[in-house]
């Protein structure tokens, strides 16, 4: 059994086991996944109550069109950043991110709450110039309600309900998460925008928050770029 | 009338595995193996069940890849083959081991009989279109048959692109409707993961029901008065079924479930990887040591090295297989008596499992089943089976709470498809998902080339969002096969994109796609818009 498997995984798994098999031999020719797809784009995803990831994409045209405008000592000097929005409460955490990485890990909030994140190049000024935007997540509520539920619907009322109301629960998630929880206060104030990471640019899931994804908050240099 | 209820729900899924372009290929046997070992030991429980008059109930997804390779000729054709060689092969098993070891004969012999029925049934009883025995079942109201994603694509992590979900859906329900005739009600959610929102694509085709892990009940806002042993109703309109981890555990767990009893057989240990190669040549084509099925050897003890195995007596597994039924049922007795005394309402208790833990993993897991439903039917009425629409039926009133979102993944949420040994994919895939959306939209009057390569695009990137293939990456199996469906998915993908957007599509590089990943051939690509 691979380490780290629940039991449940570790049974399922055994629907694709064909142990000691001899390696295929692949299609001659190879499919390269590429380094970029060429447009300024970042997407977060929730992988659980306490972690986000968050990965994206650059557009080599805008970096060179950021060259061109503040010059090129200046992009070479610059840092990319990730902001990490709370879009309801405020509060912010910023990560400089390290050359080469495409994704990172991000730790939530413990509480309930909306995210959104933006990509941008940090300049030696400060100024913070955004190349893209993220959609909004919430991350999942953790423990019973302290509200106990009420209403009650039939069946066949349920089905009544249209899609058009289903689609707004999307909203309503964010709306609630957004108004239920206060001001968004990131945990770790370090800074440590040079802090090692792995090939995979990947810094997540550490025992301990310290990483350069927890570059969280006030007091530190990404503080310039809080709201 | 019964104190409470018992709905047991089968998820029954596979990846579309298919290579035509090869004459043998070691993963088409996964399928071939949930056919020998699960889904045909099963129809034949059910048949046994109903020709006996016993009033079971089982719910069961029948996964669209999984009806899809059901239904491929190619696919049976080759099962044909397998299934002729298991015959052949335990019949001179039974040959062997009297000759060598008669301690392993009677087993030899349980396996000649099982692969001959089995074989009966397929070839002659259901003339190779299995299909039929679930619709039997259906039709005799024992059997509900619920839907899935379409490749049973992960949706929570899919929410970047809507779409996308909801292809996923309409895709799934259409396939639905062509090979069972009607249209689907119940839905799995892939790897019971729930996005809250996403009940609008389920509402969109017709979806009334469906079923989260417990926490998605028991963190729903607000808290439901009964927990996972009643359904609730989103906010979206989706009737939600808590999976109850009491007699999930009973089955489930290798420390304290059934199917780690020392009298039951042994998953890891194989003819194929114990016998002379020699020997073996004519079932093991490449030469390539696998497992064929035939396994000899019982669990004997916790711990116990695989080479001190002792040999598997069927009569004392079936004999804990009744046993573990009693067991099973007295239980579920306990438990809806205690939970109606303190609900005021029949509770239900609803188990799911993975279909294949049933006589793959756990051999007698289809024994288990039958005597489960005969002694439920004879022996008692404090408990009884029922399905999801039955249930709702009898008690259609829910409680209102939104649930959080959940999966039955690892730690209840989505670490085991969104990992460090996986994440890699989630950037590719919402790619391809855009650029389908934006083919989708480009195209308002595709010629018949361009239509074909649009459809195509489409069954690329479903193929390449089966949740399998980040399972596969986590649980460390067959990673290689994993990463390489990805990778030809998505390749395919990009070709067909370039060229839609840029021109020079060839056609015979498109037939030969077609021919390859020929699942959901009623496809619309405009189910992307």
């Amino acid at each position: 059994m691979a380490p780290g498997l629940t039991e449940e995984e570790a049974i399922e798994s055994a629907k694709y086991q064909i142990a000691g098999a001899s390696r295929r031999v692949f299609e001659e020719e190879r499919f390269v996944f590429p380094d970029t797809y060429g447009i300024n784009r970042i997407r977060l995803l929730v992988k659980d109550p306490e972690w986000l990831f968050v990965h994206w994409d650059v557009d080599p045209e805008s970096v060179a069109e950021l060259r061109t405008a503040v010059g090129e000592r200046t992009v070479a000097l610059s840092k990319l950043t990730l902001r990490i929005i709370d879009p309801g409460n405020g509060g912010m955490s910023v990560v400089l991110l390290p050359p080469g990485v495409r994704s990172w890990y991000v730790r939530a909030d413990s509480t309930r709450r909306a995210y959104r994140a933006e990509l941008g190049l940090t300049l030696p000024s400060g100024e913070f110039r955004r190349l893209a935007e993220s959609n909004t997540v919430v991350t999942p509520r953790v423990g019973p309600s302290n509200e106990r539920a009420r209403r009650v619907l039939s069946y066949r009322e349920a089905q009544m309900i249209p899609s058009d109301v289903a689609s707004a629960v999307s909203a309503d998630e964010v709306r609630s998460a957004s108004s239920a929880a206060g001001p968004w206060h990131p945990a770790a104030e370090r800074v440590a925008p040079e802090a090692p990471v792995a090939a995979d640019g990947w810094s997540g899931e550490r025992p301990a928050p310290g990483g350069a994804s927890d570059t969280f908050g006030p007091g530190g240099a990404s503080d310039v770029h809080r709201r | 009338m019964a104190v409470g209820y018992w709905c047991p729900v089968l998820h029954a899924h596979l990846p579309y595995v298919r290579h035509p372009e090869y004459p043998e290929f070691l993963e088409e046997d996964w399928f071939f193996e949930a056919l020998t070992e699960t889904y045909i030991p099963l129809i034949i429980v059910l048949d046994g069940l109903l020709s006996d008059g016993v009033d079971y109930r089982l719910t069961m997804t029948l996964s669209p890849p999984l009806v899809s390779m059901m239904t491929d000729d190619l696919l049976i054709s080759r099962y044909h083959r397998y299934l002729d060689r298991l015959v052949d092969l335990s019949g001179r098993e039974i040959e062997r081991t009297q000759r060598e070891d008669s301690r392993f004969t009677d087993a030899a012999r349980v396996y000649h009989h099982d692969f001959s029925r089995i074989r009966h049934v397929f070839r002659e009883t259901y003339r190779s279109n299995l299909m039929q025995a679930f619709c039997e079942h259906r039709d005799a109201g024992k059997l509900e048959i619920i839907t899935c994603g379409a490749t049973h694509g992960f949706f929570p992590l899919m929410d970047t692109v809507p779409q996308a979900v909801r292809a996923q859906v309409r895709v799934a329900a259409a396939h639905y409707r062509r090979h069972l005739g009607r249209e689907p009600v119940g839905i799995w959610l892939p790897e019971c993961g729930y996005l809250p929102g996403q009940e609008a694509y389920l509402k969109e085709a017709g979806i009334r029901y469906s079923f989260i892990e417990s926490h998605g009940i028991e963190d729903a806002h607000p808290r439901p008065s009964f927990g996972v042993h009643a359904p609730i109703v989103s906010p979206g309109g989706i009737v939600f079924f808590g999976r109850d981890m009491e007699s999930s555990r009973q089955v489930w767990s290798t420390e304290v479930g059934y199917p780690g009893d020392y009298d039951y057989r042994e998953f890891y240990k194989d003819v194929g990887w114990d016998l002379d190669l020699g020997y073996l040549k004519d079932y093991l084509p490449d030469g390539v040591r696998k497992n064929l099925g035939l396994k000899y050897y019982r669990i004997t003890g916790r711990g116990t090295a695989l080479g001190d195995k002792e040999p598997y007596v069927r009569a004392w597994a079936l004999e804990k297989a009744a046993l573990h039924a009693g067991n099973f049922l007295q239980n579920r007795q306990q438990q809806v008596q205690h939970l109606a005394g303190t609900m005021g309402r029949p509770p239900i208790v609803v188990s799911p499992y993975d279909a294949e833990l049933f006589g793959h993993w756990w051999f007698e897991g289809p024994d288990f089943l039958n005597y489960l439903f005969r002694k439920m039917h004879h022996d008692q009425d404090v408990v009884k089976p029922i399905t999801p629409p039955e249930f709702l039926d009898r008690h259609p009133e829910c409680e209102m709470a939104q649930p959080p979102m959940c999966t039955w993944g690892a730690k209840g949420y989505a670490e085991v498809w969104l990992n460090p040994g996986n994440d890699w994919i989630y950037p590719h895939l919402e790619m391809a998902a855009e650029r389908m959306v934006d083919l989708a939209r480009r195209y308002e009057h595709p010629n018949d080339l361009e239509r074909r390569a649009l459809n195509q695009a489409a069954r690329e990137l479903l193929l390449a969002q089966s949740s399998d293939w980040a399972f596969i990456m986590k649980t460390n199996t067959t990673v290689e096969y994993a990463k390489k469906r990805t990778r030809d998915h998505i390749a395919r993908f990009t070709y067909l994109h370039r060229v839609l957007t840029q021109g020079g599509l060839e056609e015979p590089i498109l037939r030969e796609f077609e021919e390859r990943d020929n699942i959901f051939s009623e496809i619309d690509y405009r189910v992307y818009r």
